[in-house]
């Protein structure tokens, strides 16, 4: 219940980011092509490349320095998802044995470091992907993806379900309360009502969102809603992207780690 | 002006919810709609903007009534032109706000009207001022109180400039001094306005002509003092004296009793 409440709080945020964030000036546009480019560039990385990772990382980090954007926030949110991670390359250490150097008694295998790089990459991807909601918001992000042509029933469908989502989740909330109040000392949900109160709620935000978008369409919403931009594409938008782009480049395409642990090395 | 033909409506074929529901409602008027729970006051509302359709009851849909706006047939394919002349404010706030700031909500249908950044604006900041909640501009939606959530909802409608508002049950919930607000405001809101509410005291004050339902059909249809003073009527019908008029026969008692 409380997590409910917290996920309102969450999608609550994400909705007035645009206007409290210090990139509130740049426009969505720019700040969707670097959170692109970005994964992209993280993703191109070969497996066996940490040094380029971390490059990458450092990167990330920077920004959100710079920013004021915080990645502790971003671990707390999505912690699920950084931990389904670790499963992405689980089975390579098994897989790929190759010994690629020995680090004090442990034989250190391609496997071992493919498996940390994809965690690495996955995770740089979604700490760029939540800082991209928490200085956009959702709306900034669809107008954007209209600027680049992104199908416009596609920009309908997530924002409806964006908007559904709330709804549900404030059902969800409410049904919860109403039980946990009739329900004194225990905890969580009984097994035998999960059946009647998940259907009761979803019937429920059904019928909410059934009235939401009578009240949409009675303000004039059709399926081509205007995603319009709030914030004009300025100066300041241009030197972002072109300083962003820049500096990841230059990370990602000069093993600048690699440099610096041969320098040591040496 | 709204115009009703013989119009009738049935969620379920065998409670017709209204039944031959004729009426004109003229340019400028104030109209209040009065009735018990299930009267149809409601359901009335969703046929004039077309979140309903009359039914045809077994008839032809041209034999199941039509209704007009501004000369204009509410059907499926005039909904967009009948939307654009009429505001409805919906019993339910929450239903109604859906946009992330109340600056948002208020510019969703200008934006979705076609009006540039500019006008759209310019309407945020009219319907904004003519409620008196600029303050509330940057708030989200989620945090307002239930007085301040119904206040939105009507800038939400107003930043639309429509020719007719509706309002279903616009007091319910609200606190004295939000409801004094609105009464207030009321008259200062201009073009035709359509009350449903059990809230007869408010239905009194701010209303020329009531259209008493029950049962789906109207029974009265008149001015507001000649039918709110009416006790019999109102208590066949469900309803009560407003506590105006049962304050002034009470006053009006206790004065004969010292004489």
């Amino acid at each position: 219940m409380d997590k409910l409440d917290d996920a309102i709080r969450t999608v609550r945020e994400l909705d007035e980011a645009d206007d409290q964030s210090p990139l509130a000036k740049v426009h969505p546009l720019a700040k969707l092509v670097t959170a692109l480019v970005f994964a992209v560039l993280v993703t191109s990385v070969p497996k066996y490349r940490l040094d380029l990772c971390f490059a990458m990382g450092v990167w990330l980090y920077g920004y959100a320095v710079f920013f004021r954007l915080s990645p502790g926030e971003c671990l707390r949110r999505l912690w699920g998802l950084f931990l389904l991670l670790f499963f992405v390359g689980i089975t390579n250490p098994i897989l790929d044995r190759k010994v690629l150097f020995v680090m004090g008694r442990v034989n250190v295998t391609s496997g071992m470091i493919s498996m940390l790089s994809l965690f690495l990459k996955g995770a740089l991807t979604l700490f760029s992907a939540w800082f991209l909601a928490v200085s956009c918001g959702m709306l900034n992000i669809l107008s954007a993806l209209k600027a680049v042509h992104v199908p416009q029933v596609l920009l309908n469908v997530i924002y409806l379900i964006y908007r559904y989502l709330t709804l549900l989740l404030e059902e969800a909330s409410r049904v919860f309360t109403a039980y946990r109040l009739r329900a004194p000392g225990q905890r969580g949900l009984h097994f035998s009502v999960w059946g009647s109160l998940v259907g009761s709620m979803l019937l429920r935000s059904m019928d909410r969102a059934e009235t939401v978008y009578q009240s949409m369409e009675l303000r004039g919403y059709q399926p081509e809603y205007a995603f319009t931009d709030s914030t004009p594409w300025n100066g300041t938008s241009s030197l972002y992207l072109i300083l962003c782009l820049i500096s990841m480049a230059l990370l990602r395409f000069i093993p600048i780690f690699s440099f610096l642990g041969s320098l040591v090395m040496n | 002006m709204i115009r009703l033909n013989d119009i009738s409506f049935a969620y379920d074929r065998s409670r017709p919810v209204l039944s031959h529901v004729s009426l004109q409602i003229g340019k400028g008027e104030r109209v209040g709609i009065a009735g018990a729970n299930g009267a149809g006051k409601s359901t009335l509302l969703k046929l004039l903007v077309g979140l309903l359709f009359p039914d045809p009851m077994g008839k032809t849909p041209q034999e199941s009534g039509w209704i007009g706006i501004d000369g204009i047939q509410v059907t499926k394919k005039n909904l967009a032109a009948v939307r654009q002349k009429i505001g409805y404010v919906f019993q339910d706030s929450d239903a109604q706000l859906f946009m992330p700031t109340v600056e948002k909500d208020v510019a969703f249908a200008p934006k979705n009207y076609g009006l540039d950044a500019v006008q759209t604006q310019k309407r945020v900041e009219e319907a904004l001022s003519l409620v008196g909640i600029e303050d509330l501009r940057k708030r989200s939606v989620l945090e307002l109180s239930g007085g301040q959530k119904k206040l939105v909802s009507l800038a939400t409608v107003l930043s639309m400039r429509p020719d007719i508002l509706l309002f279903d049950e616009p007091t319910i919930a609200l606190d004295p001094g939000n409801r004094r607000r609105f009464i207030r405001i009321l008259p200062e809101l201009g073009g035709t306005h359509l009350i449903v509410s059990h809230d007869l005291d408010l239905l009194l004050e701010t209303c020329g002509r009531i259209i008493l339902l029950s049962e789906g059909r109207i029974v009265a249809d008149g001015d507001t003092e000649t039918i709110l003073r009416d006790q019999s009527l109102l208590e066949a019908n469900g309803l009560e004296l407003p506590l105006l008029i049962q304050g002034q026969r009470l006053a009006s008692s206790a004065d004969q009793r010292t004489q």
